[in-house]
């Protein structure tokens, strides 16, 4: 399985996911977790880390 | 899975084959928003899906019901499931629902997400939407009957999961979804 953050085009998390299969898509996040709370959080492609909104220098 | 199968004959849909249905009615307590469930046995979230309907159990004509009674379903664990409403309430919620677990021929992709425009497309792994499905549940912060809002329609294509809605209405709905797809 292959599970995955997806975000928006602020890098905002808008779901968290578990796939059958790979897909490549660039506002998909692999994830080694699957946690929901990602979700509302910002991704930092800088550190690769997600981030409360508000915290994030993207 | 031999002690599954002698409770439950396995039925089969094509090349699925239904291992194991757990029903349960479960309540999340007055005070709590969430409860995670466990069913007591070890199951295959991979080829599981789970469905239910929450039953209201306080008046909703006030402007807070759907945030304390509305409930996202979600399978969680390999022997678990976790029932979340979006406001804890003085009143308990009552939902009845169902793990629905197959031995093969099926594969589950699921998750959840935050609808907060209009339209929101989320990539999945490729499926044949003629041999797929959806199982769904929300939450809301509103009661969205009484200020109007319109619950998002989903609906799937070859590649994603699509939701949409008439308006955006400055709501945010959270919603824990599953695919499932017989293969």
């Amino acid at each position: 399985m292959f599970k995955y953050a997806q975000v928006d085009e602020n890098y905002v998390v808008h779901s968290v996911c578990i796939l059958s299969g790979e897909i490549t898509d660039p506002y998909a996040i692999p994830i080694d977790t699957y946690d929901e709370s990602l979700v509302g959080k910002k991704y930092n492609s800088h550190t690769q880390q997600f981030e409360e909104v508000g915290n994030a220098a993207n | 899975m031999a002690s599954y199968r002698a409770k439950l004959p396995a039925v089969s849909s094509g090349g699925a084959v239904i291992k194991y249905v757990k029903q349960e009615i479960t309540i999340i307590p007055a005070g709590q928003t969430s409860k995670v469930y466990s069913l007591g046995y070890t199951f295959d979230p991979a080829m599981s899906f789970i469905t239910g309907v929450c039953i209201q159990s306080e008046d909703n004509t006030t402007t807070s019901g759907d945030d304390i009674s509305l409930v996202r379903l979600s399978i969680t664990g390999p022997s678990s499931i976790t029932l979340t409403r979006n406001t804890s309430s003085t009143n308990q919620v009552t939902i009845s629902f169902q793990v629905v677990e197959f031995l093969s021929g099926v594969s589950v992709q699921r998750g959840v997400s935050t609808v907060s425009a209009t339209t929101l497309s989320v990539p999945i792994s490729t499926i044949d939407t003629t041999k797929s499905f959806m199982s769904l549940s929300m939450t809301v912060p509103v009661n969205v009957y009484t200020y109007g809002y319109r619950m998002p329609t989903m609906s799937l294509s070859a590649s994603s999961l699509n939701f949409t809605r008439p308006s955006s209405s400055g709501i945010t709905y959270t919603i824990a979804w599953e695919v499932i797809s017989y293969v």
